[in-house]
């Protein structure tokens, strides 16, 4: 079952409506006409730049926001259908950029707890995953700390351990790390893999750190409310003058790699990270 | 400095008050404070103070932070005493003056009231020093579970008081950055006369209002990410009577019957 798509989106269209119009009027739309597919067991990573539509994406995902045209589904559930949205929920969990804005308990585990107490899972079973999902974060001996003595990179992982607890298939994070700082960002970071890699959960990362982007299965790239690049990383990243002309930054190494090919300097054009170019300039000093 | 604050006043312990089910420990707290109104002469008061003074001592809750706890009610009580001194008549009197008398129906009344707030005061700060917040909603939905046939949504609100707890210091900090921000942008809070003091709250309550309807919308998502109001909420930890919970109410009500013994027997120290 190695493609099995567990979320899909089906020529999707949305706009945010103003409650307070009756007209509707100036309802443009935010998503037009997307569509995509995401396998099981993937690590898909969405770039584009601030307003382009990545968190409606992220929130059409489980149901938070349901489209207005097209079609969404979700391990073949259609999100617009009222009766399947808890199953839909308990199927694509949701980790946001605040983390203080979604940590609901006074103490770590309470807080870890909260999903499947929600889905009236019995006590010692909630017990056991709890504990299960805060030692896949690394976060058991903090759980019976006060959230907000954590730092942010913790509060992160607290949330992702929510999320694990709830035994999802999939994990969707909106700007997990943007509030982070680099040691913080690499904690979830490594989280997030250990996710994807041995509990075989599929992870749609959402990010602005194109270092986080070069790292997964897949990048899809964004620019108002359409797709515009699809592809493997390394083939994504090709397109240095796109992904430019877009506003979005490409990885150092690539960059980099993208100068010196420009003023004439023999080098390939799918470099990825430090190392790899490092061996790639090398390379091309001895053939010289 | 905001990461000190505590949420509630919670002293993490392990004594026998920290065990007990925090029902049982609400509803001995309510058994006390009522008690404490028929107390009438001074050996029932006695049993009373030593009552308090055992239960701190088995808490192991460290002298100095009961104290904490009476400070901000010291002047409600000094002000009462001295109010009961001079204006209640009756029994002996000790000091005629022209415009007050002070009786000995004053000073026992005044020493009774005293007695009896701190004695409220540091009870209460013993259940809420022994026991978390969270196990304190916990126990507060158990008990008042039998409204729901009222049709009040208790579970709901027992969730917001939870939610209350873990955004105070949330907020504290928020009110920290965004005064800092401010005065960075020169406001001055500090100075000037009373109105103009309040008239300077106004940019920092104005987007904190903002930023905490952005986090309760936000909040509101995940929580609906997390299922809440799903098929059925079970809790993780589940509260059970145990030995020691009853133990705990016989002592209540041997105390109880102390009193109502000692008062009988001593009867009434205020002289109609
Ligand atoms: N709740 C909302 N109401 C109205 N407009 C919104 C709302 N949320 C986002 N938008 C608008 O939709 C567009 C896309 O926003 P968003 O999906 O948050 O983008 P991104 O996450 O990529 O920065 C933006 O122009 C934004 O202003
Ligand atoms: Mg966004």
């Amino acid at each position: 079952m190695k493609d099995k798509v567990i979320i899909k989106f089906d020529n999707v269209s949305f706009a945010y409506k103003a409650i307070a119009d009756d007209d509707e009027m100036a309802a443009t739309a935010v998503v037009d006409g997307f569509s995509l597919d995401v396998p099981e067991g993937q690590f898909l990573a969405v770039l584009g730049h601030n307003g382009c539509g990545k968190s409606t994406i992220a929130k059409l995902m489980n149901g938070i926001l349901v489209p207005d045209s097209g079609k969404v589904t979700v391990d073949g559930m259609s999100t617009s259908d009222d009766e399947k949205i808890i199953d839909i929920r308990r199927t694509v969990g949701m980790v946001f950029q605040n983390p203080d804005n979604q940590i609901v308990a006074t103490i770590v585990e309470d807080d870890v707890a909260f999903g499947p107490e929600n889905l009236g899972v019995p006590p010692e079973e909630i017990r056991k995953r709890v504990d299960d999902a805060l030692e896949a974060v690394g976060m058991y001996e903090f759980r019976g700390r006060e959230p907000h003595r954590l730092s942010g990179g913790q509060k992160q992982r607290v949330a992702i351990a929510g999320v694990i607890a709830m035994n999802t298939k999939c994990v969707v994070m909106d700007e997990p790390t943007a509030m982070l700082d680099p040691h913080g960002r690499q904690e979830v970071m490594d989280a997030i893999r250990m996710l994807n890699k041995e509990r075989g959960i599929t992870v749609v990362l959402i990010t602005h750190y194109m270092d986080e982007a070069v790292k997964a299965d897949r990048v899809v790239v964004m620019d108002k409310g359409k797709i515009v690049l699809d592809g493997e990383p390394r083939m994504v990243f090709k397109n240095v003058e796109k992904l430019k002309a877009l506003g979005l930054d490409v990885p150092q190494a690539t960059e980099l790699a993208y100068r010196l090919r420009k003023s004439g300097f023999p080098i390939a054009d799918d470099i990825l990270d430090e190392e790899e170019c490092a061996s790639a300039i090398l390379r091309a000093l001895e053939v010289k | 400095m905001i990461k000190d604050i505590t949420i509630g006043q919670y002293f993490n312990g392990n004594s026998v008050l920290h065990r007990l089910d925090a029902r049982m420990k609400i509803v001995l707290t309510v058994a006390f404070i009522v008690s404490i109104f028929f107390c009438k002469n001074f050996w029932s008061l006695g049993l009373m103070v030593l009552f308090t003074i055992q239960t701190v001592i088995i808490s192991r809750v460290p002298l100095k932070m009961v104290l904490k706890s009476i400070k901000p009610i010291a002047i409600i009580v000094v002000f009462t005493s001295l109010l009961n001194i001079f204006y209640i008549s009756g029994g002996t009197t000790l000091v005629d003056g022209r415009y007050i008398d002070i009786t000995t129906n004053g000073i026992f009344t005044a020493l009774f009231m005293a007695t009896r707030i701190v004695c409220l005061v540091v009870i209460s700060s013993m259940l809420t020093y022994t026991t978390t917040p969270t196990m304190l909603t916990d126990a507060i939905e158990k008990l008042l579970s039998p409204l729901k046939i009222f049709k009040i949504p208790v579970s709901t609100l027992a969730m917001m008081m939870t939610l209350a707890l873990r955004f105070i210091p949330t907020l504290i900090d928020e009110i920290d950055r965004i005064t800092n921000a401010q005065k960075a942008r020169g406001a001055n809070l500090d100075d000037g006369n009373f109105i103009q003091r309040i008239k300077a709250l106004v940019p920092i309550i104005v987007p904190l209002f903002v930023s905490s309807l952005r986090r309760a919308i936000e909040l509101a998502d995940a929580m609906d990410c997390r299922c809440y109001g799903g098929p059925g909420r079970t809790r993780m930890k589940q509260m059970k009577l145990r030995f020691r919970d009853f133990a705990a109410l016989a002592i209540m009500v041997a105390f109880i019957a102390g009193i109502i013994v000692l008062n009988y027997y001593f009867g009434a120290v205020l002289i109609k």
